[in-house]
């Protein structure tokens, strides 16, 4: 049984239709890159996944289980996570209690706070546990954010261009611990990037979305030579690219 | 275009690329108003010794004291005190304007004058009462009014608190516009103008220390995560709903127990001077003028706004003070957001309350 299954997903904003009939699975332990023009509804599906939009139809299961239309905070501990575009860490909390918040029950404060600094350790903030998340740089934003994710012991992590905008230092860490975790703890990830240099060496798989629709899947590097996803990120055809 | 600096280009891969670590050495040196919530040692027994020296002498001056008048300034101050600790959960922590502790004060005192009339008990017996009415209260209301942000909630308590004064003006069982007398504790008017300094004097220390260890909770990150970006919180799991709520009925809870202590000193309430805007206006100046990222500045905000009005608005022109108020008000929002205890904050610190 795959780890997400996604079936004829479709999201409508008024008469704007973003998402149209999208389909695919993923498995356990499996990075699937998405790439896609702008406005071809990455994150709109993002957002559908992780329960912040509801989708006009279709159906997303997660091991079987049916999670459309089920609020973020249910899916949060279901085992769906996410990264933001723009990183939305709590800027005047402790980088540790950026971790500890997304934690529920009161019991296990103790290994809730030595797994928080594993983690932060684990990509490289670990010197910075107790240092305010506003004094972070962005690209380590990005680290915490994703420490956040992992937090939740997630099975599916959503992550919206995770590698814009941050220095290929931190870049290599984000892609590394991505790997790490993907393949020793089974997690699958959903990663939506315009980096697509990057986005194929770290996928096992590819997804190209255009105008809300699935345009090309497969092998990361079938797809990103496809002429039909070049002409599509290009608007004119490969040969006069 | 990747943005790159060139102490992120030099370091390594397995090194942490943070900057700025040498700011969050543990041990430097801070100010008094910060020191209860600092983790280095030396200044934490200095501000538990500053907490309790200063605790000692408004005990020792409650006891012995002979000018009623300023005992009775100081009650007022520690009420507020306890009034804006309270109001500081959800508006401190949490970012929620309310506008409307009146609200919650004025259904405690009514509670505690409806019930201590009809069952004959001393008013301050009605405590719990006057504390889980207005409570209740907030519990039902909250739920829809938390849905609304920034300053719609903010208007929604407010709006509030008029419909529930006129609410009190008509009703039979509130005796309408006349008021509701209480009957008043049997000893000597020094001696109960003490009994009151010290209720609210304890429940200053006690309120204080609750909403300390809220601030220091994985409750008070919510709030503050809430504050900050509830749609983030949210997705990443905060019950917001529950946690804005029970911050709601926490400063509801405690301002309708104000009440009832309030009720009881002055054995005469009305709606106007219970439901009044301007005891929810000072609790917010207060928080406003002393803080409200750190618990100590509502006891800083309370004792400074307080001073101001008897200063300025009982002396002799009551407009005078109250323009000199709003302009307080204005410039610490505009030019000191941090509050009096803000001032002494370093920069960056983690918000505690």
């Amino acid at each position: 049984m795959p780890r997400l299954e996604v079936h004829n997903l479709a999201k409508r904003f008024g008469g704007a239709v973003v998402l149209d009939g999208v389909t695919f699975d993923v498995d356990a332990g499996v990075v699937l890159g998405i790439i896609g023009p702008n406005g071809s509804g990455k994150t709109t599906m993002v957002n559908v996944l992780n329960g912040a939009y509801r989708p006009t139809k279709g159906t997303v299961s997660l091991d079987g289980i049916r999670i459309d239309g089920r609020p973020p905070h249910q899916l949060i501990r279901m085992g769906v996570s996410r990264t933001f575009q723009n990183p939305r860490v709590f800027r005047s909390l402790t980088l540790l209690d950026n971790l500890l918040m997304v934690t529920e029950g009161v019991g296990h404060q103790a290994k809730a706070g030595s797994q928080a600094r594993e983690l932060l350790e684990f990509v490289g903030l670990g010197d910075y546990s107790s240092a305010v998340a506003s004094e972070l740089s962005g690209g380590q934003k990005k680290l915490a954010e994703f420490a956040r994710a992992l937090m939740t012991s997630p099975k599916l992590v959503l992550m919206d261009e995770p590698f814009a905008g941050i220095h290929p230092t931190i870049e290599e860490i984000l892609m590394a611990r991505i790997r790490e975790t993907c393949d020793s703890q089974k997690i699958t990830y959903l990663v939506v990037s315009h980096e697509v240099s990057e986005l194929v060496s770290l996928s096992d798989e590819f997804l190209c979305l255009a105008e809300g629709r699935v345009l090309a899947s497969g092998a990361p590097g079938d797809v990103s030579t496809d002429p039909a996803v070049m002409e599509a990120y290009l608007g004119a055809p490969t040969a006069s690219a | 275009m990747r943005t790159e600096t060139a102490t992120q280009a030099a370091r390594p891969v397995a090194q942490p690329v943070a900057l700025g670590a040498t700011r969050h050495a543990r041990g430097h040196a801070r100010v008094i108003f910060d020191v209860l919530t600092t983790n280095s040692r030396p200044w934490r027994i200095t501000g538990w010794v500053v907490f309790l020296v200063g605790l000692g002498l408004l005990v020792a001056f409650g006891l012995t004291t002979t000018q009623l008048g300023t005992l009775r300034l100081g009650t007022t101050v520690l009420m507020y005190v306890v009034l804006t600790l309270a109001w500081s959960v959800l508006s401190g922590l949490g970012g929620y304007l309310n506008f409307g502790m009146a609200l919650f004060f004025g259904i405690g005192a009514y509670t505690t004058a409806i019930v201590a009339s009809h069952s004959g008990l001393p008013p301050l017996a009605t405590f719990w009462a006057a504390g889980a009415v207005p409570a209740i209260f907030a519990a039902v209301i909250g739920v829809p009014a938390l849905r609304l942000r920034g300053a719609y909630f903010a208007i929604v308590t407010f709006v509030l608190t008029l419909a529930v004064e006129e609410l009190v003006t008509v009703l039979g069982i509130t005796n309408g516009a006349l008021g509701m007398y209480i009957t008043p504790m049997a000893m000597s008017l020094r001696a109960s103008d003490q009994v009151y300094f010290f209720i609210f004097l304890a429940g200053s220390v006690l309120v204080a220390l609750v909403v300390r260890q809220m601030g220091r909770s994985r409750f008070g990150s919510h709030l503050v995560a809430i504050r900050e970006d509830e749609d983030a919180a949210e997705i990443m799991g905060v019950p917001t709903t529950r946690v804005k709520t029970l911050a709601f009925v926490f400063g509801a809870g405690v301002a309708g127990m104000v009440g009832c202590v309030y009720a009881a000193q002055l054995y005469y309430i009305a709606p106007p001077t219970t439901f009044s805007f301007s005891l929810s206006l000072n609790v917010v100046v207060a928080a406003i003028v002393g803080g409200y990222q750190t618990w100590v500045g509502p006891l800083v905000g309370a004792l400074a706004t307080q001073l101001a009005y008897e200063k300025f608005v009982s002396s002799s022109d009551g407009l005078q003070g109250t323009l000199a108020l709003g302009a307080l008000l204005i410039l610490f929002a505009r030019f000191v957001p941090g509050g009096i205890a803000g001032v002494f904050r370093r920069r960056g610190t983690k918000v505690t309350l």
